[in-house]
């Protein structure tokens, strides 16, 4: 079968596994859910597999790191695994939304540089990207310094149809769902700030 | 729940030691860019000295129900010549299809039109959906192999184009399944062509082609043999130019005519390279008008370049033919190729219409369309007509030169037809 559609059919039952409210279905249940997602994703309309409208959409296969999130979610959403919160869990995301910010405006026209060209002679696109899973290896997520090296894996295998790093390790879903919770942390960080220092200090003294 | 294949206190080891080796390995093998020269297609005039002045023309579609546009030819290893379209009920529709024709120069004569690639096979041949398809492009390798490229939209209008390509090694009898290139990081959308391949030494295509998605700028890719991207560079940035049409003038240089799509006074653009299309200079404005639509331009000489455009400020119904230097700053109109009965381009009662455009259409061909031409003015309404009146168009034009002195044209004639005219140095040069 061809490796491109059994991406998108994972891709799309992932995604519509990740919408569902599973409630308190048992687990059993879930691996159900999820496989007959999966079945579905091949089933042909108007000569074309369901899984071939999403893979249109997404202009065709995700980045390695969003593929890796993808399965991290339907994991966690499986066996209900919790998910560390604060700076170990953001730093990830905030490498992809700050290397998003830098890639999709300059590459849809606004600069006269193309930051896209990079990846063609990724040298520094790697050297950031081990540094990158070095640094969230210290910081204690193993599972986004595998991500990264999975990608920069991929990229030598040549496992996508593109000789361009940035192919491999970022697209437009990850970028966003980065940002978006990047910027809802961010926020909730300095709301809580202003509102500590807000807080009236109450003074003792000493008798 | 917690996972433990690793005993914790070696995972952070193990994982560091991995990321060195792999991000090593990665790096020791990445690829190398190697700037390659181009392929100077050197004009070699005086093959026949006195060969008198020659200028044909006909029509390479024969199909009267569609709209037909964005003709693009190239010559093919055996010497004849091939022609592509697309063509369907509207530009956009679904029933367009990709059409081919072939010319034999001995005969001077097209073949039959065939569909060369539709929707449905291109989104069964790429495991995605497919609304349409657009601009397709035919070149022919140093090596002999015939590329074609075109657009295919999955989402939104043409600012959702994706480009597909199809190899074939047989001179153009069969072709590869389409596959897509990969040329931008957001969804992969919004990369269309419209101008002429050019060649590496390395074996590499230059593809000049234009980004539309919230801007509109010229970009030229360069693909290996397998069809993979393997550079890309911007020709300029921003919202008003697009449609590159590439002249290489030395192993190193090139020129770009590009469609002026912005605002102001509307002036053809132009970009230079000295690097073998891995930097551009910053478009300037020529002295000749553009009135956003797309333009072709050949090598003429050594010191000349022929382009081919609508020199209006404004609609399309006007096409000539001029001679520029080799950094396109001087231009001398040379022949106007076809035009509206009325120099402003006004509309035309449709009374009068009719019997002007029966005209074009019978100079326009030799003797073999002569038995649509009732059909063809039966069907003017819908297309050429509005109730202000009708008028004249003739656009998106596709030079080549052959290996000889001839030059092949083609071009959308009124909408409704795909125009080849062929004509040769001496006739050009009569007109100096």
């Amino acid at each position: 079968m061809n490796p491109s559609l059994l991406c998108a059919a994972f891709t799309f039952a992932a995604f519509f596994y990740l919408l569902l409210p599973l409630g308190r279905l048992a687990l059993g249940g879930r691996l159900a859910v999820f496989t007959a997602l999966f079945a579905l994703s091949f089933v042909p309309h108007d000569g074309l597999a369901l899984a071939g409208y999403l893979r249109g959409v997404f202009g065709g296969e995700l980045a390695i790191p969003t593929l890796v999130l993808l399965v991290w979610g339907c994991l966690r959403q499986t066996f209900a695994w919790t998910v560390t919160e604060g700076v170990q869990r953001m730093a990830p995301l905030c490498f992809f939304a700050v290397l998003g910010l830098v890639l999709y405006p300059a590459t849809l026209g606004l600069s006269s540089l193309d930051p896209y060209r990079f990846g063609f002679e990724p040298g520094l696109l790697l050297l950031v990207s081990a540094a990158g899973a070095l640094a969230f290896c210290f910081l204690g997520n193993c599972v986004a310094s595998l991500t990264l090296v999975l990608t920069g894996l991929a990229f030598m295998l040549g496992i996508k149809n593109s000789q361009n790093y940035w192919d491999y390790l970022i697209d437009p879903l990850l970028f966003v769902y980065s940002l978006v919770v990047v910027l809802r942390w961010l926020s909730g960080e300095v709301w809580a700030w202003f509102r500590a220092a807000r807080r009236p200090v109450l003074v003792t003294s000493e008798a | 729940m917690e996972i433990n294949f690793i005993p914790s206190r070696y995972r952070k080891p193990l994982l560091a030691l991995t990321t060195v080796i792999v991000f090593t390995v990665a790096y020791w093998l990445k690829p190398e860019y190697s700037q390659a020269k181009f392929i100077v297609d050197r004009p070699v005039f005086s093959q026949v000295p006195e060969a008198p002045p020659y200028f044909e023309s006909d029509f390479v579609s024969v199909t009267l129900d569609q709209y037909v546009h964005a003709a693009s030819i190239t010559r093919l290893p055996s010497g004849e010549f091939m022609a592509v379209w697309f063509g369907g009920s509207r530009e956009g529709a679904r029933d367009v299809n990709i059409y081919s024709a072939r010319f034999d120069p001995e005969l001077k004569e097209w073949g039959a039109n065939r569909v060369l690639v539709d929707r449905a096979y291109t989104e069964q041949s790429l495991s995605r959906m497919v609304r349409k398809l657009g601009n397709p492009v035919i070149g022919t390798a140093p090596d002999g192999r015939v590329w074609v490229f075109y657009v295919s939209v999955s989402v939104g209008g043409w600012a959702g184009s994706a480009i597909n390509y199809m190899v074939s090694d047989d001179d153009g009898r069969s072709w590869s399944k389409p596959k897509q290139l990969r040329t931008t990081p957001f969804f992969n959308i919004s990369t269309l062509v419209r101008g002429q391949p050019v060649f590496h030494q390395d074996g590499t295509i230059g593809l000049p082609v234009y980004h539309e998605f919230m801007g509109k700028f010229p970009e030229y890719l360069r693909i290996d043999q397998q069809g993979q991207v393997i550079d890309k560079t911007r020709m300029h940035y921003g919202r008003d130019s697009l449609q590159p049409s590439m002249v290489v003038l030395s192993e190193t240089e090139a020129v770009s005519v590009l469609r002026y799509a912005g605002d102001g006074p509307r002036r053809v653009l132009v970009s230079q390279t000295q690097q073998t299309g891995e930097g551009w200079s910053m478009p300037r404005a020529t002295p000749v008008p553009n009135p956003n639509s797309g333009l072709t331009a050949v090598r003429y000489n050594d010191d000349e370049i022929l382009v081919v455009l609508n020199d209006l400020e404004s609609n399309r119904y006007r096409l000539s033919l001029y001679l520029a230097n080799r950094d396109l700053s001087q231009w001398k109109l040379i022949k106007v190729l076809e035009e509206s009965p009325d120099p402003m381009g006004r509309w035309i009662p449709r009374d009068q219409y009719k019997g002007l455009i029966n005209k074009q259409f019978l100079e326009s061909d030799d003797d073999s369309h002569q038995h649509l031409v009732q059909d063809f003015l039966a069907r003017l309404d819908k297309r050429m007509c509005e109730t202000e009146g009708c008028n004249f168009i003739y656009d998106y034009p596709y030079i080549i030169r052959d290996d000889a002195d001839n030059f092949h044209l083609i071009y959308t004639w009124n909408k409704s037809m795909i125009k080849h005219v062929e004509f040769n140095k001496n006739w050009l040069e009569q007109y100096r």
